[in-house]
């Protein structure tokens, strides 16, 4: 029967903008390694087939006062290839998937640096692809401005090429070691890439054996044309961000719908949108956590919030006053100034607001949870039919699970949904695999000279 | 204290990480202060020393790197990262040139000359260690009662436009645990001690004797008044290694008796020729293990070293001053 898949996105100490403000959190959670190291453990416990870290490599406008950015925790992290390096030592079966950008990193360094990841881990990590495309980024790269979509995603794609050329340096049975003999390799067994594209040029071999994983499993998100190719290309994993079940079943045949162009098979790349729940044993006190929660965030940090979404600034009208009614803004609309969600979710925001007569909190409430991604507050079978209704209609293929705080939020989801979804038959109890391929239920990619090498043995 | 370290010098490929994390708990149960993993074929030093972090809790970490494979935002990042993974163990060795066949792998970066090899590391190093200190030791409230996270009065922005780098800051990780974790540069060339005397604040010499060593410490010292920078600013360890360790050309090569090899280490650091040592060993817990057993004890009888040195910064360890940051008052 398959089985979705379940990844834990760990973002600092959480997915609320205010969740180092929960009663129960560690302040510190964003450059702690022992709450990442909590944070895995506890997906480890729930047979959770990854730990997930986000990534960007810059602070977020913090010259625009109008968002309140020094109240939220996301401004300060730990470099998360590293960070999960360190969770690799103290964990044995869950994966660990880092994020990092194409756009400003080396594939020669990275290469290197993932395929020891994945070594001392026993195979057991990934890689969230993504693009840098923020001004902020940008200019920590001696740039003035982001480099265009297309250069962007086509220096990604030569940097996947160069990478897996990279892996594929040695043979997997390269290694002999042969003490009687002296034999430490095998004549032949070694590949020198010779790479010369539009944006690298890398001779190559990598100085270190294949991975365990061969490849590693690649996750990405976006909804652009070129994001959606990009990960029917060259992705295992695909992050999605619809706020509901008829967007999401949109996004996944659209991805899904171009893996023939490349060759691949529909069960070829997993589905994986981002899920926010608040749990509760009844459905008041989910609702109270959720409550909590909001009351925990100071207006300020919706006000900004909004902003970066390409809403109007709030900040005059109180809590509990009727909005006015709405325009989209559009001096940084679509610019890379600001950042934020897809302008059409905005407007249609916008419009609820009007056609609801909502004031401000409320407003608040349907943004923070639920509408710029899936949010769902409720009891663990509540949670567990809505997730059951998205792997079972074509919406996805398993979840991305976003705790709202840490490690609370994440403690919910494992004491109480997972064993729900494990009744049902729709999640693992035991983990299949050694390595996060294996349980995700991905081959392990056969090097490009292994058939070359059979012939030649012939 | 005399500083004492290991670097893991075998020849060989580095491919067997839980050889290395039992060689790195060896090391810091005979109470060495710091481990170096040099650049060298195998598992990559900066991710192995953030492995390692986890897997130990007092010994210090210090990888190598190549200047021109990294941009300096992201290496900031990672470094610090490190430095926050293990709570203050971290330090880190840069060359400023690469040896040629790496240079291969990155063939479409513009390498440099020779001749700027060491303004542009040293650049680097400044832009590092200037990201470093983006952010106030006191810059985070983290206070949930008002609901403010952090100062906006005490973050920096660098806007940093050098002859090799434009970048603007701050640094997405708050400072680091030591404020500044400090730079090891492998001494040997003119290259390197140029670099040592402008940015670092350890210099791994490579002294073939006394004379060499006492020599090689004027010069610095020469280089470092030139530069602006006090004498005790740069700590010198010496490179030495059993003649019986199978390790890369380089270090001084000891045969005598631990009783004598502590007597030359103790002769070396009263004359003031170095700081403390760096013994070269092979990956081997054994071979470690062996070493500290011989060696310690004499060390001890000496009143060179204690019987387990405190659980400390790295910065401490090596007796550097504190590093407190450039725009506290």
């Amino acid at each position: 029967m398959r089985q979705m898949k379940l990844g834990l996105s760990i973002a600092s100490a959480g997915y609320h903008y205010s969740a180092w403000c929960h009663p129960d959190v560690d302040v510190r959670s964003a450059t702690s390694i022992q709450h990442h190291v909590k944070a895995a453990q506890l997906a480890e416990r729930g047979r959770m087939d990854f730990v997930f870290l986000a990534d960007w490599s810059s602070i977020l406008n913090v010259d625009d006062l109008r968002i309140a950015r020094d109240r939220e925790q996301a401004q300060v992290k730990v470099d998360p290839t590293l960070a999960m390096a360190a969770v690799a030592v103290v964990t044995k079966h869950v994966g660990l998937m880092p994020t990092a950008s194409t756009t400003y990193w080396h594939p020669f360094n990275f290469a290197r640096r993932m395929a020891a990841i994945d070594q001392l881990s026993g195979g057991r990590v990934g890689w969230n692809m993504v693009t840098s495309h923020g001004l902020d980024e940008a200019r920590n790269f001696g740039l003035d401005k982001p480099i265009d979509s297309d250069t962007r995603h086509d220096r990604a794609r030569e940097f996947v090429q160069v990478m897996r050329g990279l892996w594929d340096s040695w043979d997997d049975d390269a290694f002999v070691r042969d003490k009687a003999t002296g034999q430490f390799f095998r004549p032949g067994s070694v590949h020198a890439l010779n790479h010369e594209g539009r944006h690298f040029k890398v001779r190559g071999p990598l100085d270190m054996a294949r991975p365990p994983q061969g490849f590693l499993p690649i996750i990405t998100a976006g909804t652009s044309d070129n994001s959606q190719d990009l990960a029917a290309e060259i992705a295992d994993m695909c992050y999605g961000g619809q706020p509901n079940i008829e967007a999401a079943r949109a996004y996944y045949s659209s991805v899904k719908g171009r893996l023939p162009k490349y060759g691949r098979r529909p069960e070829d790349l997993l589905m994986m949108p981002g899920i926010q729940c608040y749990v509760g044993r009844t459905q008041s006190e989910a609702e109270d956590k959720f409550a909590l929660m909001q009351s925990a965030m100071p207006k300020e940090v919706g006000i900004g919030q909004l902003i970066v979404n390409h809403f109007p600034d709030l900040s005059a009208y109180g809590l509990d006053d009727p909005l006015p009614d709405m325009t989209m803004r559009s001096e940084f609309l679509g610019s890379e100034k600001l950042g934020g969600r897809e302008p059409e979710l905005t407007l249609a925001l916008m419009r609820r607001a009007r056609d609801e007569k909502l004031t401000l909190r409320q407003l608040f409430d349907i943004a923070l949870c639920g509408f710029w991604s899936l949010g769902v507050i409720g009891t663990p079978k509540v949670i567990a039919d809505m997730m059951e209704e998205w792997f079972t209609t074509g919406a996805a293929d398993g979840f991305n699970v976003q705790p709202p705080y840490l490690p609370g939020g994440g403690e919910d989801f494992v004491d109480l949904v997972i064993p729900e979804l494990q009744r049902r038959g729709l999640f693992r109890t035991e983990y299949e695999g050694r390595t996060l391929r294996e349980n995700l239920g991905l081959p392990r990619p056969a090097s490009r000279y292994a058939t070359d090498v059979a012939e030649a043995a012939e | 204290m005399m500083p004492l370290g290991i670097s893991l010098s075998a020849p060989a490929a580095v491919t067997d990480f839980d050889q290395v994390l039992a060689a790195a708990q060896a090391a810091e149960a005979a109470g060495f202060d710091f481990l170096c993993l040099p650049e060298r074929p195998g598992l990559d030093p900066i991710a192995l020393a953030a492995a390692l972090a986890a897997g130990t809790e007092r010994i210090g970490l210090v990888p190598s790197c190549s200047a021109p494979f990294h941009q300096p935002y992201n290496l900031a990042r990672r470094l610090g990262s490190i430095d926050h993974i293990s709570q203050g163990r971290f330090g880190w060795a840069l060359q400023p040139a690469p040896p040629l066949p790496e240079i291969e792998h990155f063939a479409h970066l513009p390498m440099p000359a020779s001749d700027i090899a060491v303004p542009r590391a040293a650049e680097l190093a400044g832009i590092v260690a200037a990201l470093w200190d983006s952010w106030d030791d006191d810059a985070f409230l983290r206070d949930k009662a008002s609901g403010m996270y952090f100062d906006r009065a005490k973050f920096h922005w660098l806007n940093h436009e050098g002859a090799h780098y434009r970048v603007r800051g701050p640094l997405d990780t708050a400072r680091p645990p030591q404020g500044r974790p400090p730079m090891m540069v492998l001494g040997g060339t003119t290259i390197a001690h140029d670099l040592a005397c402008a940015a670092a604040e350890i210099l791994h010499s490579l002294p073939r004797h006394l004379a060499d060593a006492r020599a090689t410490r004027a010069g610095l010292q020469r280089g470092l008044a030139e530069q602006g920078r006090s004498a005790d600013a740069l700590c010198i360890l010496a490179g030495i290694a059993p003649t019986s360790a199978d390790v890369q050309p380089g270090p001084l090569r000891v045969s005598e008796t631990p009783a004598m090899i502590a007597a030359l280490m103790g002769e070396w650091r009263d004359t003031g020729a170095v700081d403390g040592f760096i013994i070269h060993l092979s990956d081997s817990p054994e071979a470690i293990t062996q070493v500290a057993m011989d060696l310690m004890p004499a060390l001890r009888e000496r009143g060179l070293r204690d019987a387990l040195p405190p659980r400390s910064p790295l910065r401490d360890r090596l007796g550097l001053h504190a590093a407190p940051s450039r725009y506290a008052a």
